[in-house]
């Protein structure tokens, strides 16, 4: 089956961070694995700034809103690939803040890991995040001694990282925090709130050697023994299907069957739990494909400004990026609880609609000067639709949007033909189909 | 809809753009869209949202206090030998706190909230919450949210399934904040407004004198029309569409200048919102934070995280009484609740694990004040060290539906919980 045009947008959209009509037609005609490929093998890893790129004196939260830029920017230009999808994906599923960890060098180190880690191996991924010091502050780990076992790492690692809700139990809380005892950080040195360059330490002093009876097993364990376990010992498969699971419903739609997740982790943990394995399976699954799915999520904040940004020639340098973030309420690096950020319908709200047309509409004065729709005066209003259309890789819209599309290409050219070069445009951004992936 | 009803609504908001909708007119969208549109909530898109309270309808605002509020230290025994031995480091000298009733204690940076509970304004229902199933923020927070009665999380919640009892307006259930609608306002049928924490005419469609403006808001209202498409596409159409309906409503909120500290401005907000008179009924707003698990307090327990939180909960409280209109100020209660309260014995970073009972509060002048539900014994813990709960917490929102919002609350609930004392019918 060669891919159509809408197919291969309904790819970018989900598995990339979108792309322009040019890029998605390099992507029609493929197979979907031979596409799927091709976003696989596109890396662009070894372009990585180092991070003194970012480093602005003492002053992280400058340094973090360089990270964002960069990120930003890097989303934009990349070709097609799955890395940065994937990275913002993992950072959600991982989720820290720059707020709490303080130090952005720290959640700098935890981004690299996404993108050098992030297809390989989840047990090698998740011990090295939950290892990071991104980590260990931002659950509280730092703080676990054998004196004073705290749980805050023990229940976020099983619920939101692992195994998920309901599959462990209180006393499983309280085993898995005397596991992780002694796991703490050092180096830190904190001076008008800022933290510098704090370091993973096992502190055996602080570690406690008892014997703790965790998922059933009494023994002595110790934190290595925990990922083992949750990776593939009595808790794989609960491991494999939550992570599946939240792959899935970020990836495809919202509501997959029971025998739908039990396949894919099943496939995941043939593979040793390679990422790239569930990924693909999730990518090539015919619920995928399926049309149902097609704009089956709401857009992320970060995937609308960056799709909406590549449209235009937009780069971070053009717009405060961080401020809009923080008006849509997505701001990289800093989301806004341990489970990361909401997704899909949690963007439904008029709150984030404001926020949005706060931000297009003032684009729209731009258009012009951009390029953007000129010369329609020999066109049809139909092919000024398509014009429309074709700028947001919009090839399946409804017959609503493109019905109010061609309404205020004909009003304008009545009643303000002078405008002809933005208000479709404009509108453009608003049709629901541009908001959805 | 025939498109002829939509060219009336371009001619007339490109006629005079203050001049609102005609009745005549306005029915004939809504017959139109409800025709079209089958059972979506897309008509109250279109309809007319100055829709005032009743004159005797009860106003709701919850405080969502985000992370598991330390009930204990909130509003304790401070003075208790018990208490100070379970707590240590952490526990609240009693001389600086504010005197409640019997052996209970406010918090000391919470003079308001206890100079209102003196005047009789503050109903306390201790030792609230549910059985034990687990200590999870996001599933706790749900099964308060969702209150099922077998602890079922759902898509909508318990107000949220009170509005669709109700003829509601976009502003009849009102987010403030605008980090999302939270699941205790999520219904199936009726729009709830969020509301972000600045705009006034910067609100996307609020400014009307711009007749570019006005055919792209004619635009973007047109593609909330339910159509045939897949039900996400139809779901965004419709917010973008109400979010500019209702732009030149909520925009006054924002007239004048709000406070800085964010809890005060979004309490600030809501009260404009229920003064500024649009049929307000429910409101949220959330204030984060309260995940305490290390330095909950500071050089002592009277200062640090925990009591800064406090601190700003207080003056929230204040400001929002205080911006409200006198008038309404019978009308309104304040519900402050969180997912759980805190483990009785502070772990080692100066703070504490998740725990299980904690306080609700309800605050407001038809408050009956006082202490409702038990006290659960500090000499009586579980067996993970945990307050044991007393009181359901559906007990209180059968309260609050059957005596604030007058309304059965058995449908709403699925079950019966039996009213707490703490407000008159």
């Amino acid at each position: 089956m060669k891919l159509t045009r809408p197919e291969a947008a309904h790819l970018l959209r989900r598995a990339a961070v979108g792309g322009t009509t040019t890029q998605i037609d390099q992507f029609v005609g493929l197979s979907r694995k031979a596409a799927i490929n091709r976003l696989f093998t596109t890396s662009v890893t070894p372009d990585l700034p180092p991070w003194r790129t970012f480093r602005s004196g003492d002053a992280h939260y400058r340094a973090q809103t360089k990270m964002i830029e960069w990120w930003v920017d890097r989303m934009i230009t990349s070709p097609p690939t799955i890395e940065e999808k994937l990275t913002l994906f993992l950072h959600g599923h991982f989720a820290t803040g720059r707020e709490k960890v303080e130090d952005a060098r720290l959640m700098w180190d935890q981004h690299l890991l996404f993108r050098k880690l992030g297809k390989g191996p989840f047990r090698k991924l998740l011990g090295r995040v939950s290892l990071g010091s991104a980590m260990l502050i931002y659950i509280d780990n730092e703080t676990n001694v054998v004196s004073a076992p705290q749980e805050n790492f023990a229940r976020e690692f099983m619920e939101l990282h692992t195994i998920g809700n309901g599959n462990f139990s209180e006393s499983d809380v309280v085993a898995m925090a005397r596991a992780w005892t002694g796991h703490n950080t050092v180096g830190a040195t904190r001076e008008n709130n800022w933290v510098y360059d704090p370091t993973y330490v096992f502190r055996p002093d602080q570690h406690d050697n008892g014997q703790k009876t965790l998922f059933g097993i009494r023994k002595n364990w110790d934190a290595r023994d925990t990922l083992n376990e949750v990776c593939f010992g009595v808790k794989a498969q609960d491991t494999a299907e939550f992570f599946a699971r939240k792959m899935f419903s970020f990836y495809v739609h919202a509501n997959p069957s029971q025998a739908v997740i039990t396949e894919l982790a099943n496939g995941f943990r043939q593979s040793g739990l390679k990422v790239k394995s569930l990924l693909r399976a999730i990518l090539m699954h015919d619920e995928f494909w399926a049309p149902t799915s097609r704009y089956a999520l709401v857009k992320s904040p970060v995937e609308y400004m960056v799709d909406i940004m590549r449209r235009n020639g937009l780069r971070s340098s053009d717009d405060f990026v961080r401020w809009r973030m923080e008006r849509m309420g997505m701001v990289l690096f800093d989301p806004p609880t341990v489970a990361g950020w909401g997704q899909n319908d949690f963007w439904l709200s008029t709150a984030t609609a404001w926020a949005k047309s706060e931000w297009t509409t003032n684009l729209k004065w731009g258009a012009e000067e951009r390029g953007v729709l000129q010369n329609t005066d020999g066109l049809t209003s139909d092919q000024v639709v398509n014009r429309v259309l074709t700028f947001y890789s919009i090839f399946d819209a409804s017959a609503s949007s493109r019905a109010q599309i061609k309404r205020i290409v004909e009003k304008t050219r009545e009643t303000a033909p002078w405008e002809m070069r933005h208000v479709p445009f404009a509108v453009g951004m608003f049709m629901p189909e541009v908001q959805c992936a | 809809m025939s498109d002829s009803n939509f060219d009336e609504l371009y001619d007339q908001l490109h006629a005079d753009p203050e001049r609102p909708l005609s009745r005549m007119n306005r029915r004939r969208f809504l017959q139109g869209a409800l025709i079209a549109g089958g059972s979506l909530a897309v008509p109250t898109a279109f309809a007319d949202y100055a829709a005032a309270q009743g004159a005797n309808d009860t106003v709701v605002l919850t405080v969502t206090l985000g992370g598991g509020n330390d009930g204990l230290n909130t509003l304790g025994p401070f003075a208790s030998g018990r208490y100070r031995d379970l707590r240590g480091r952490l526990a609240i000298p009693a001389n600086r706190a504010h005197k409640a009733t019997g052996r209970m204690y406010f918090h000391p940076n919470l003079p308001r909230l206890a100079k209102r509970f003196q005047d009789g304004d503050v109903a306390v229902v201790r030792g609230v919450g549910e059985p034990l199933r687990d200590q999870s923020h996001f599933s706790n927070i749900a099964r308060w949210q969702s209150a099922n009665p077998n602890g079922r999380i759902t898509g909508t919640g318990w107000l949220g399934r009170w509005l669709d009892s109700e003829r509601t307006t976009p502003f009849s259930g009102v987010a403030v904040g605008g980090r999302g609608v939270p699941l205790h306002l999520r219904s199936a049928t009726s729009d709830v407004t969020d509301l972000p924490r600045a705009g006034g005419t910067s609100l996307y469609g609020a400014e009307r004198s711009d007749g570019r403006d006005l055919r792209m808001y004619t635009a973007v209202r047109n593609m909330g029309r339910p159509s045939n498409r897949s039900a996400q596409v139809n779901r965004v159409a419709q917010v973008n569409a109400l979010s500019i309906a209702s732009a030149r409503n909520a925009a006054p909120a924002f007239d004048r200048e709000l406070p800085e500290n964010e809890l005060a401005l979004d309490m600030v907000l809501a009260a404009r919102v229920v003064n500024l008179n649009l049929g307000t009924r429910v409101l949220n707003v959330t204030h984060g934070g309260y995940d305490l698990h290390d330095d909950q307090i500071g050089a002592n327990a009277r200062v640090g995280a925990h009591a800064d939180l406090l601190g700003e909960l207080d003056r929230g409280i204040d400001f929002f009484f205080r911006t409200l209109n006198p008038r309404l100020a019978n009308r309104v209660i304040v519900v402050v609740y969180s997912e759980f309260g805190r483990r009785v014995e502070p772990n080692g970073s100066n703070g504490t694990d998740h725990g299980t009972a904690s306080h609700l509060f309800v605050i407001g002048d038809r408050v009956r004040g006082g202490m409702y539900g038990d006290t659960p014994p500090l000499q009586d813990l579980d067996e993970r060290g945990n307050l044991r709960v007393t009181t359901d917490f559906r007990r209180a929102y059968a309260t609050i539906l059957e005596r604030a919002l007058g309304s059965a609350s058995s449908p709403i609930l699925g079950g019966r919980y039996s009213p707490l004392g703490m407000l008159g019918t």
